[in-house]
C-alpha cells in the first residue's frame, strides 16, 4: 500500500499518457479520409499529438521507476512542456477542419486539451511534492 | 484547588421501567484537598465511577453541588465548564479511550488540540517528558489500533497530565497494568499530587492504599472513610 | 494554527477510505447538477437563439418539400437538404394581403468541397428583401453583399477576407454570422446571382440531383413577416388556401417541436438528477451516521479533554464541510470539464440547439452546485451532530466494563 502511495504520481501520469497516446488513435481520433483518399489538416494534428504522446509515455513510466528521487522529480518536470505542446497542437499550431462542428473540433481538440492539462498539471504537482520532500538541496 | 462535593448526588431513572427511579450516588460530602492523593475504593456498581464523574464536571449532580475553590461549576454554562476541564480537571477514563486518527503524542496534546490556544509543536517537550516517565517514548508516533491494552491506558494518563491541571481524576487507572507499571503509574500519580495538585483515584485494587493520603470506601453509594493503610 | 493540527483534519484524512469514497460521491453528485443546469441552460440559450434568429412568422415551402422526413430541420436549423419551386409561387405568395416583409432563400447542399469532407448547407438570399439574415451579421468587411461573396456561420473557421470554394467557384467571405447552436452555423449565404452560379456548376458536375432545375426561375423557401393588423393564422390560412402546391407553416408552430424536444431532456436531466441525489442524501445520512455512532467514546473522551457540546458538533460538521467541499469542488471542476470543451459534441448528440451560457451564467451554474452540495452534506451531517452534542458523557465512558 505504501509503494502505491509512493508511486500515485507515476502511475497516475503514465495512465493519462497511455490515455493521450492511444485515444487520439481511436476513441477521439481526427477526422477520416476525404472520400478521394487524401487526408484533412486535422489528420497531421492527431500525428502530432501521437508522437508527443509516445514521448510522454516514455517521461511518465520513468517518472514511475524513479520515483520519489530528484530523477523522477526531473523527468515529471520533463513532462510539463511536452503536455503543453500536447495541448496547444490542435489549439493553434495545426489547424483543424475547417467546420469546427467536425469530429476533430467537438472531440479530438477538447479531449487532447483536457487530457494534455491534467497530465501536465500532475507532473508540477508531483514535481513540487519530490521537491518538497527530498529538500532542494540534497538527494535522498 | 481544594475540591468540595456540598450534598451532591446522583438519581437514575431506569429507562426500561419509565419513572423507576434509583439513587446511584446518595448526598456525599467529601472534600479532595490539593497534594494529597484521595483514594475512594469500592465494588464493581458502587457508584464510584459516577461520583468520579460529578467531581470532574462531567455528569451534572441530581442534587448539590460541586466547588472548585469558591466556584460552583455546575453553575456554569457548557462551554465555560468545558473550558474549565480543559484548562483545571484532567481526567483518565475507563477503558481504551484513544482517539483513533490521532498518534501517540496527538493522543497526549489532545486537550491542546482542542482549545488550540498553543502551538501544538512547543508542548511536545513536555509530551515527551511524560512519555518517558510512563514507559512509551519509543511509541511516539504509533497509531493506537497498534498499542496493548496498558499502552493505551499510559497515554490516557500522560493525556489527562500535560496541561498541568489543577485536579486529576482516575478511574480505573491501573486495571489492565502488570505489577511493574501499576506501581510506576501509581507513584507517578502520588508524585504529582506530592506537587500540589488534587488527585482523586478510583480503584478496586487495595494495593493502591499504600499510595493514599486520604481514603474512602463506598458501598450502594454510600461514602464512609477508611484509614489509610500505613 | 495549521490545519493540518485540527482534530477535523486528522479525522478526515485518519479515515481514508471512508472520507475518499463519501468525496466521490459529493463529487458526483455536485457534477450532476452543474452538468445538468449547463445543458439545460445551454438548451434554453440555444432556443432563444432560434426563435430570435428565424424572424419570419411564416415559412411557404412546395408541398413536396413535405414528404423530405427532416425538411423542418432544413428550413430551422440549416440541416443539410434541398427542394425547389416555380418562382412564380413567390409572385402569387407576395399578391396575397397582410404581408409586410417577404424574401426568398433558395437551398443548395455543397458536395465534399475544397475545404470539408462534410457537405454543408448554401443558402442564396436576397439581400434587397432580406429580413432574416442581415440582422446576424457579427464581422463584416462592410458594404454591400457583392456577387461571388459569401456570409459564413459561426462554425466554420474561415475568416472575413478568406476564400473559399464550392464546385469549383471561389468566393469571398465578406461576414461572419453569430453563433445560433445549430447546424446553421455552419451554413453559407450568398446572394442570389452566387447560389445561381454555384447551383450551375454543380449540374454541370453532374453533382445536384435536381439535374433540371432552372436556378434563375426557383425558389426553395419563402420567408413571410405578417403586416400589423393582421393575425397570423389568418395569412396562413388564406396562404394555403389560394397558393396551390405550397404548403405554409407558422415557424412559432415548427419550433414547438424543438421546445417539446428541449422540455423532454430537461426533464430526463431533472430524473437523472434526482436519481443521483436521492441516492447520495441517503448514503451520506448513513455514512455520517454511522462514523458519528462508531466513534461515540472517542466524543465523550473529547468531552472529559474539555470539549463542550457545541465544539463536538462543530468537529461533525467541520469534517462533513471539508468532505462535501472537496468533493464538491473537485465535481464541479470535472462537470465543467466535461461540459465546456466538448460542447459541440453535446450539441450533436442532441440534435437540438446547444449555446452555451455567458460566463457569468455558468459561473452561476458552478456557484448553485456548489451552494447545493454542501449544504446537503452539512444537512446529512447535522443529525448526527446534534445526536452527538446530546452525547452523555458518562454512561458512554462507563458502558464497556
Amino acid at each position: 500500500m505504501k509503494k502505491i502511495r509512493e508511486r500515485i504520481g507515476g502511475i497516475v501520469l503514465t495512465i493519462l499518457s497511455l490515455a493521450l497516446t492511444v485515444g487520439v488513435k481511436t476513441v477521439f481520433s481526427a477526422c477520416g479520409p476525404k472520400d478521394d483518399g487524401s487526408w484533412m489538416n486535422c489528420h497531421w494534428a492527431e500525428q502530432a499529438v501521437f508522437g508527443i504522446g509516445i514521448a510522454l509515455t516514455v517521461i511518465s513510466v520513468l517518472v514511475l521507476i524513479f520515483g520519489k528521487s530528484r530523477t523522477g522529480a526531473g523527468a515529471s518536470l520533463a513532462a510539463v512542456p511536452a503536455a503543453a505542446i500536447a495541448a496547444f497542437t490542435p489549439a493553434g499550431l495545426i489547424n483543424l477542419c475547417m467546420m469546427t462542428n467536425m469530429h476533430c473540433h467537438s472531440v479530438t481538440r477538447p479531449a487532447v486539451i483536457v487530457l494534455s492539462v491534467l497530465i501536465a498539471v500532475t507532473a508540477a504537482v508531483n514535481a513540487a511534492v519530490i521537491f518538497r520532500k527530498t529538500g532542494r538541496g540534497q538527494d535522498k | 484547588m481544594k475540591i468540595t462535593a456540598q450534598g451532591a448526588g446522583k438519581d437514575f431513572i431506569r429507562q426500561s421501567a419509565g419513572t423507576n427511579r434509583f439513587t446511584a450516588v446518595q448526598p456525599t460530602d467529601i472534600e479532595i484537598e490539593p497534594g494529597k492523593l484521595t483514594l475512594l475504593m469500592g465494588r464493581s456498581g458502587s457508584g464510584k465511577s459516577t461520583l468520579l464523574n460529578i467531581l470532574s464536571g462531567l455528569l451534572p449532580p441530581t442534587t448539590g453541588k460541586v466547588l472548585y475553590g469558591n466556584d460552583d461549576i455546575y453553575a456554569f454554562d457548557d462551554v465555560k465548564l468545558s473550558d474549565f476541564r480543559n484548562i483545571h480537571i484532567g481526567v483518565i477514563p475507563q477503558g481504551q479511550t484513544a482517539i483513533q486518527s490521532l498518534d501517540v503524542i496527538g493522543n497526549i496534546c489532545l486537550p491542546y488540540m482542542l482549545k488550540r490556544d498553543t502551538e501544538l509543536k512547543s508542548v511536545y517537550p513536555y509530551a515527551r517528558e511524560l512519555m518517558e516517565r510512563l514507559g512509551i517514548s519509543h511509541l511516539e508516533s504509533v497509531m493506537p489500533a497498534e498499542l496493548s491494552g496498558g499502552e493505551l491506558r499510559r497515554v490516557a494518563i500522560a493525556r489527562a497530565m500535560i496541561r498541568k491541571p489543577d485536579a486529576i481524576f482516575a478511574d480505573e487507572p491501573t486495571c489492565d497494568l502488570d505489577d511493574e507499571n501499576t506501581a510506576l503509574v501509581l507513584g507517578l500519580l502520588k508524585e504529582t499530587a506530592a506537587n500540589g495538585t488534587s488527585v482523586f483515584v478510583v480503584t478496586h485494587e487495595k494495593d493502591a492504599l499504600t499510595y493514599a493520603d486520604v481514603s474512602y470506601r463506598m458501598d450502594s453509594g454510600k461514602i464512609s472513610s477508611e484509614k489509610p493503610n500505613r | 494554527m495549521k490545519l493540518t493540527e485540527s482534530l477535523s483534519f486528522r479525522n478526515v484524512t485518519g479515515h481514508g477510505a471512508r472520507s475518499l469514497i463519501l468525496v466521490i460521491l459529493t463529487a458526483l453528485m455536485a457534477a450532476s447538477v452543474v452538468c445538468g443546469t449547463l445543458v439545460v441552460s445551454s438548451l434554453r440559450t440555444g432556443l432563444e437563439a432560434l426563435e430570435a434568429r428565424l424572424g419570419a412568422d411564416i415559412m411557404v415551402v412546395p408541398a413536396s418539400a413535405v414528404s423530405k422526413h427532416n425538411f423542418e430541420n432544413i428550413v430551422l436549423q440549416g440541416s443539410k437538404g434541398y427542394f425547389y419551386m416555380d418562382r412564380s409561387y413567390y409572385d402569387k405568395v407576395a399578391a396575397r394581403e397582410g404581408i409586410e416583409k417577404i424574401s426568398p432563400q433558395l437551398f443548395l447542399a455543397s458536395a465534399s468541397s475544397g475545404c470539408c469532407s462534410v457537405p454543408l448547407q448554401i443558402i442564396g438570399y436576397d439581400p434587397e428583401t432580406d429580413f432574416t439574415v442581415s440582422p446576424w451579421i457579427k464581422k463584416s468587411a462592410g458594404g454591400e453583399l457583392k456577387d461571388l461573396d459569401v456570409v459564413v456561420g459561426n462554425d466554420l473557421s474561415v475568416f472575413v477576407g478568406n476564400t473559399i470554394t464550392f464546385y469549383g467557384v471561389t468566393c469571398n467571405v465578406a461576414a461572419k454570422l453569430d453563433k445560433t447552436g445549430t447546424d446553421l452555423d455552419t451554413a453559407v449565404y450568398t446572394n442570389m446571382n452566387t447560389i445561381r452560379e454555384l447551383i450551375r456548376s454543380s449540374v454541370e458536375l453532374g453533382m445536384n440531383e435536381f439535374g433540371k432545375i432552372d436556378p434563375d426561375n426557383s425558389v426553395s423557401c419563402i420567408l413571410i413577416k405578417v403586416a400589423d393588423g393582421y393575425s397570423v393564422d389568418e395569412v396562413l390560412n388564406d396562404l394555403n388556401l389560394h397558393v396551390r402546391r405550397t404548403k405554409s407553416f407558422k415557424t412559432k408552430d415548427m419550433i414547438s417541436g424543438v421546445s417539446d424536444s428541449l422540455i423532454g431532456v430537461s426533464d430526463l436531466i431533472g430524473v437523472l438528477i434526482a436519481a443521483v441525489w436521492v441516492l447520495g442524501l441517503v448514503i451520506l445520512f448513513l455514512a455520517f451516521y454511522m462514523s458519528v455512532n462508531g466513534r461515540k467514546k472517542e466524543f465523550a473522551v473529547l468531552r472529559t479533554a474539555g470539549a463542550s457540546r457545541k465544539k463536538l458538533s462543530g468537529i461533525v460538521m467541520t469534517e462533513a464541510l471539508m468532505i462535501t467541499l472537496t468533493g464538491a469542488v473537485s465535481g464541479i471542476m470535472i462537470g465543467l470539464l466535461i461540459i465546456l470543451p466538448f460542447n459541440g459534441l453535446i450539441e450533436e448528440s442532441l440534435g437540438l440547439p446547444f449555446l452555451l451560457p455567458s460566463l457569468p451564467t455558468a459561473f452561476i451554474c458552478a456557484a448553485f452546485a456548489l451552494a447545493v452540495s454542501v449544504g446537503a452534506g452539512m444537512i446529512s451531517a447535522a443529525f448526527s451532530a446534534y445526536r452527538i452534542s446530546r452525547i452523555d458523557t458518562g454512561l458512554i465512558l462507563r458502558g464497556d466494563n
